[in-house]
C-alpha cells in the first residue's frame, strides 16, 4: 500500500486504537521511520488524547487508595493467592457437586428400573431391545446435529483455519483453530497435539497487545474444543500448565503457536 | 522532555510519587472510557482499579517511540474491559453452533446513547457514532459494520474524517484564541 493511501485508508485510526490484526499492524510499523507517517500518528493520537479529556469522568477518591494498597501490601499478595486458590476449590468443590447430582440421579434411575423389573410382568425381550435402539437412535441423533453443525461452521465463507505450529519445546506438535469474526466462538482441532503428562492441561492463550489473555483450559478428551472469538488477538499460543489451569502462561511450556492473520 | 515523559520515566524507576501525578491527570480520561464501555459505575471502578494495576506493573514495557502513555493504558483500558465484559457472558460448552449465523455480538450495543461531551459532540450524527462506538464501547470496526450495515470502508472513512473535522475545530478556536490575545495587548 502506498504511503498517501495508507495515510487516507483510516488504518492509522484503527492501529491507535488496538484494533488492526497483527498483519495489518505490522504494514503500518514498517512506515515508523517515515516523518509523514510518523506526524500523523501523532497527530491522531493527540486528537483521541484530547476527546478523551473532554469525556473525562471524575473517578471516587478511594480508588487510587486501594491501587496502592494492592501494589504495596504484602498481605494484598497473600490475598490474592488465597482468592486464586480459593477460586480453584470452588471450582472442584462444584466439580464433585456436579458428580454427586449425577451419581445420585442415576441411583434414582437405577432404583427406578428395578421397581419397573418388580412390578411388570409384561416387560418381555422384543420391548426391551426396541427400548434400547430407541435410546441409541436418539444419541446418534444428538450426535449427528452436533458434528453437522460444527461442519456448518467450518465451511462457513468467514471462518479461516489458522495452524498453531510446533514451538522448539515440542516440534512436532500442531493444532488448528476455526478462526470467524461473525461468530463469538471459533473452534480448536486438538488432533496435533501430543498426550498430556499426569496432573497437567492444556491452555490456550490470546496475545492481546502483548498481554496473555486466557481462552480456556482443555484435555485430550474432546477433539474438538470450543473458544471464545477474541477479536483483538494477535496470535493464539498453547501451553501445558497444571490441572485447573494457570493465571499467567508458562512461556517454557509453549507448545503451539501462530498469528491469527485475519 | 514534557512533564508526561518525566513523571513516566520515574515511574520506571519506582516512584510513587510520578505514578500518583500521572493517575491524576489521566484517570478520569480512562474511567470516561471504562465506564462508557462497561455501564456499571461499580464495576468501572473496579476496572479502572486493576488497569493502574496493571500500567504500574508493566510500565517497564512501555515504549514512548511507539506512542504516547495516554494511548497505552487506553489500550490497556479497551482490553481489560472488553475481557471483563466477555467473562461475564455464560460460556457455551456444549458445542452447539446452531444459532451461530444470528449470534453477533451486538447484544451490548448502546447507539441511541450517544452522549460526547466537547467538541466531539458538535459534530455530525454520523461522525459521533463511529467515534462513540469504536473509541468509546471497544467495537471492532467489524462489528460496527454489522450493526450500522455501512461498508467497512466507509467507517474507517467516517473515523478519519471525524478526527480532521475535530482538527480544523480545534485548529480554529486556537486562531480566535490568539486573535483575542493580541487584541487585548497579551501577544
Amino acid at each position: 500500500m502506498r504511503k498517501e493511501e495508507l495515510i487516507e485508508s483510516g488504518l492509522l485510526e484503527l492501529y491507535i486504537l488496538g484494533e488492526l490484526s497483527a498483519e495489518d499492524a505490522s504494514q503500518i510499523e514498517e512506515y515508523f521511520q517515515d516523518d509523514e507517517i510518523k506526524n500523523q500518528l501523532n497527530e491522531i493520537e493527540h486528537r483521541l488524547e484530547v476527546i478523551g479529556m473532554e469525556n473525562a469522568k471524575t473517578p471516587p477518591a478511594d480508588v487510587f487508595s486501594k491501587i496502592l494498597s494492592a501494589i504495596d501490601s504484602p498481605e494484598a499478595r497473600i490475598d490474592e493467592s488465597t482468592a486464586s486458590i480459593d477460586t480453584k476449590w470452588n471450582h472442584r468443590l462444584s466439580a464433585l457437586r456436579r458428580n454427586f447430582a449425577m451419581a445420585a440421579t442415576l441411583a434414582g434411575l437405577l432404583a427406578l428400573a428395578l421397581v419397573w423389573q418388580l412390578f411388570s410382568n409384561g416387560n418381555d425381550a422384543t420391548d426391551e431391545r426396541l427400548a434400547n435402539l430407541e435410546s441409541q437412535v436418539e444419541k446418534l441423533s444428538q450426535s449427528n446435529t452436533v458434528i453437522t453443525d460444527q461442519l456448518a461452521y467450518i465451511n462457513h465463507t468467514y471462518t479461516t483455519p489458522l495452524v498453531l505450529r510446533g514451538t522448539q519445546v515440542s516440534p512436532n506438535s500442531k493444532a488448528v483453530v476455526y478462526w470467524n469474526p461473525k461468530v463469538d466462538e471459533a473452534l480448536l482441532s486438538t488432533n496435533g497435539l501430543p498426550t498430556l503428562p499426569e496432573g497437567k492441561v492444556y491452555q490456550i492463550w490470546a496475545d492481546i497487545s502483548g498481554e496473555m489473555v486466557s481462552m480456556k483450559v482443555f484435555t485430550l478428551d474432546e477433539k474438538l474444543v470450543t473458544l471464545p472469538f477474541m477479536p483483538n488477538a494477535e496470535s493464539l499460543n498453547v501451553t501445558v500448565e497444571p490441572e485447573g489451569g494457570s493465571d499467567h502462561p508458562n512461556v517454557k511450556q509453549l507448545y503451539v503457536n501462530g498469528a491469527t492473520e485475519i | 522532555m514534557d512533564k508526561t515523559s518525566y513523571l513516566v520515566r520515574q515511574m520506571k524507576n519506582g516512584d510513587k510519587q510520578a505514578f500518583a501525578e500521572l493517575y491524576n491527570d489521566y484517570s478520569g480520561a480512562i474511567y470516561g472510557v471504562i465506564i462508557k464501555m462497561i455501564k456499571d459505575e461499580g464495576l468501572a471502578n473496579d476496572l479502572l482499579q486493576e488497569v493502574f494495576i496493571k500500567v504500574w506493573q508493566k510500565i517497564g514495557q512501555y515504549n514512548e517511540d511507539k506512542g504516547r502513555f495516554y494511548t497505552w493504558v487506553y489500550r490497556i483500558a479497551r482490553n481489560t474491559t472488553i475481557n471483563k465484559i466477555r467473562s461475564s457472558k455464560p460460556e457455551n460448552h456444549t458445542g452447539d453452533f446452531s444459532v451461530y449465523e444470528h449470534r453477533l455480538n451486538t447484544e451490548n450495543l448502546h447507539i441511541d446513547a450517544l452522549d460526547l461531551r466537547g467538541k466531539v459532540g458538535s459534530l455530525d450524527q454520523k461522525y459521533k457514532e463511529v467515534v462513540e462506538l469504536i473509541y468509546f464501547q471497544g467495537y471492532t470496526h467489524q462489528q460496527v459494520h454489522d450493526l450500522l450495515d455501512i461498508p467497512m470502508g466507509t467507517i474507517k472513512t467516517r473515523l478519519r474524517r471525524a478526527l480532521q473535522k475535530l482538527s480544523t475545530i480545534y485548529g480554529h478556536d486556537a486562531k480566535i484564541l490568539i486573535t483575542l490575545l493580541i487584541i487585548c495587548g497579551y501577544a
